[in-house]
C-alpha cells in the first residue's frame, strides 16, 4: 500500500527552506527560523494540495471535496503557529486516504499535470518565486509517483 | 582555529559580528553607530545556533534583553580576510590562473577600492556616483542586445570590480530610471514604471532560484560563479521589494502587487540566507580537509549528521560526499603532524577527483544564461 509516511519523509528532503519559510510566516516582514513541526506543516500543506487537485482531476469528487475541506484552513494555522499534532495526524490520515485511491485507480499524467498546474499556483499565491513553485509541484509528483509505483 | 575549526570559526563569527560587546545566550539587541536601524539576534552559544530579526517575538520582554553595540569597521582593509586573501594572492601568480581570469593583483586592488564602504544604502551613493555615467555609453534601449547598463554592472560585479553591497543597490536604481526617464526622452509611451518593476523582480527571482538549483551540477567554479550571481540576482531583488521610505507607495504598487513584492523579497531572502551566503563562509577560511574537520566538529558539537552541517554550510557535493566516510580517526587529528597533512593532501586530491567530470559555468556563460532577468529590456515596454 502507498505510504503517506514515505511520502512526507521523501519530499522533507526535497522542500527548499525558504519556500517553507514562505508558507509557513503570516508576514511577509517575518525572518524567523522555523521548526520542525511547522515545516512538516507545510511539507503535509504542499503534499495534499497537489493530492487534492489530483483527485479531482480522476473524478473522484467526494474526496477531493473532502480533501479540500480538509486543507482550507490548514495554511492559515500554520501560519498561526496553532497547529497541534492532531492536525499534523489528520493531515497524514487525509494524505493516506488520497494516495490509497490514486494506487487504487492507478496513476494518469493528465491528473499529475493538472495537479502540478493547481499545485503551482497555490504556491505562487503563497508567495512563491515561478520557478520554485513549478519545480516544487514537479518533485511532488515524482515523489508521489515513487510512491504509488513501489506499492 | 586551525587546530579546532570547530571553536575557532565559531569564536571568529561570534567576535567578527559582535566586537567587544559580550553577547548573552537567548535575545541581544544589536544597537549600531553607523545609521541602521537596531536589530535582535537569539543567541544558543552552546549549541553554536543564532538567528536575527528585525523585531522581538511577541511576549519578549524587551528590558530583559541585553544590548550590544557591535564594531562598525570602517576599513575591510584591516580585516584578518584581507590578510590571508593578500597571502593567497601574493601566492596566485606562481601558479597556473584559469584563461579569462584578471590577475590576482589587480583583482584585490579593485577590492581595496571598497575597503571603507559599509554596509549601508546612503553610504554606497558616492561611490555609485563615480562608476555610472560608462555604464551608459553606447547603450541603445531600442535594441534586444549590445551594451546594457545592468549587464555591465552585473559582469564588473562578478570580476570583482564592485562589490555586491554596491551593485545590489545601484541596480534597482538603474532599472527605476531608465523605465521612468527615457521612454520620455523619445515622446515614446510605456506602462508605469511599477509594471516593469514587478516584472524585473519577477524574472530575477527565477534567475536566483535557477541558478540555485544548477549550481549542485557544477564544478567548483561553476558552483562559485552561479551561487555568486544567484546572489546578487536575489539581493536586487530584495532591494526592489524594499519599501524605504515609502517608495512602494510612491511609484503607487497595489496592496496586492505590494503583498506580491514583498514576499519575492522574503523568499529571495530565505534563499540568500540558507543557501547563497554560508556558501563561500568555509572555504574563505580554510583548506577542503579543514572543512570535512569543521563539519565533523560542529556536527558531534550539534548533535546532527555531518551530512546535515554540510547543507547548512552548503559544500559542495563533492565536498560532501567525502563525509560519508565514517572514520573516526579524523576528528583525533592534531594540526602540524603528518598525519593531519597527509589527511589533507588526500583530501584535496579526492576533491579534484570527484569534480573532474563535471560542467563549468564560467562569468560570461553565466551571464550570458541570466541576460534576460538582468537586462534593462525597455524595448519590451516601450510603445513604437
Amino acid at each position: 500500500m502507498a505510504d503517506a509516511s514515505n511520502a512526507v519523509s521523501e519530499f522533507s528532503s526535497k522542500m527548499d527552506k525558504a519556500l517553507a519559510t514562505v508558507l509557513a510566516t503570516p508576514s511577509a516582514e517575518d525572518r524567523y527560523f522555523i521548526g520542525e513541526a511547522l515545516f512538516i506543516g507545510t511539507v503535509l500543506f504542499v503534499l495534499n494540495r497537489y493530492a487534492g487537485a489530483y483527485l479531482d482531476e480522476l473524478g473522484i469528487k467526494p474526496l477531493a471535496k473532502q480533501h479540500a475541506d480538509a486543507t482550507r484552513d490548514y495554511l492559515a494555522k500554520i501560519r498561526a503557529k496553532k497547529i497541534e499534532p492532531s492536525d499534523g495526524e489528520a493531515q497524514q490520515k487525509q494524505l493516506q486516504l488520497a494516495l490509497t485511491a490514486i494506487e487504487e485507480r492507478g496513476a494518469s499524467p493528465e491528473a499529475a499535470r493538472a495537479a502540478e498546474e493547481t499545485l503551482a499556483k497555490v504556491l505562487v499565491d503563497a508567495g512563491a518565486i515561478n520557478a520554485q513553485a513549478r519545480e516544487t509541484a514537479h518533485e511532488v509528483t515524482v515523489v508521489v509517483q515513487a510512491i504509488v509505483r513501489r506499492s | 582555529m586551525l587546530e579546532r575549526p570547530a571553536d575557532g570559526a565559531w569564536s571568529d563569527a561570534l567576535h567578527g559580528v559582535f566586537g567587544v560587546s559580550t553577547p548573552l545566550d537567548g535575545w541581544n539587541k544589536e544597537v549600531f553607530t553607523d545609521g541602521r536601524p537596531p536589530g535582535y539576534v537569539f543567541l544558543d552559544i552552546p549549541s553554536k545556533h543564532a538567528y536575527r530579526t528585525s523585531t522581538l517575538p511577541q511576549g519578549v520582554d524587551e528590558t530583559a534583553v541585553n544590548v550590544l553595540h557591535p564594531a562598525v569597521p570602517d576599513d575591510a582593509g584591516k580585516s584578518e580576510l584581507w590578510r590571508r586573501a593578500s597571502e593567497i594572492a601574493a601566492e596566485l601568480p606562481r601558479r597556473d590562473v584559469p584563461p579569462g581570469m584578471r590577475k590576482p593583483k589587480l583583482v584585490m586592488q579593485s577590492i581595496a577600492q571598497f575597503c571603507t564602504l559599509r554596509r549601508h544604502k546612503d553610504s554606497t551613493m558616492p561611490f555609485a556616483a563615480a562608476i555610472t555615467k560608462p555604464l551608459f555609453e553606447g547603450v541603445n534601449f531600442g535594441v534586444s542586445t549590445g551594451p546594457d547598463p545592468v549587464l555591465r554592472l552585473a559582469a564588473r560585479y562578478m570580476r570583482f570590480e564592485v562589490p555586491g553591497i554596491l551593485a545590489r543597490h545601484m541596480i534597482p536604481t538603474l532599472y527605476e530610471t531608465s523605465y521612468s526617464m527615457i521612454p520620455g526622452l523619445f515622446n515614446r509611451t510605456c506602462p508605469p514604471v511599477k509594471v516593469m518593476l514587478l516584472h524585473k523582480a519577477e524574472q530575477l527571482s527565477d534567475a536566483a532560484y535557477r541558478l540555485w538549483r544548477v549550481r549542485k551540477t557544477l564544478n567548483v567554479s561553476g558552483f562559485c560563479n552561479a551561487t555568486y550571481l544567484g546572489h546578487l540576482c536575489a539581493a536586487v531583488v530584495a532591494s526592489l521589494g524594499s519599501n524605504e521610505g515609502g517608495r512602494l507607495e510612491r511609484l503607487m504598487f497595489t496592496e496586492g502587487e505590494r503583498n506580491r513584492l514583498q514576499r519575492l523579497r522574503q523568499n529571495v531572502d530565505e534563499l540568500g540566507t540558507h543557501y547563497f551566503a554560508p556558501t563561500f563562509d568555509l572555504p574563505a577560511r580554510f583548506q577542503p580537509g579543514q572543512i570535512l574537520l569543521w563539519v565533523r566538529k560542529m556536527a558531534e558539537l550539534q548533535r546532527e549528521t555531518p551530512q546535515e552541517v554540510a547543507e547548512q554550510a552548503c559544500l559542495h557535493p563533492g565536498l560532501a560526499r567525502m563525509l560519508a566516510d565514517p572514520d573516526p580517526r579524523v576528528l583525533g587529528l592534531q594540526a602540524g603532524t603528518s598525519e593531519y597533512q597527509r589527511f589533507l593532501r588526500d583530501a584535496h586530491i579526492n576533491y579534484v577527483q570527484n569534480i573532474a567530470d563535471l560542467p563549468g559555468l564560467s562569468i560570461d556563460s553565466a551571464l550570458k544564461q541570466e541576460a534576460a532577468a538582468l537586462r534593462v529590456n525597455l524595448h519590451e515596454f516601450v510603445d513604437y
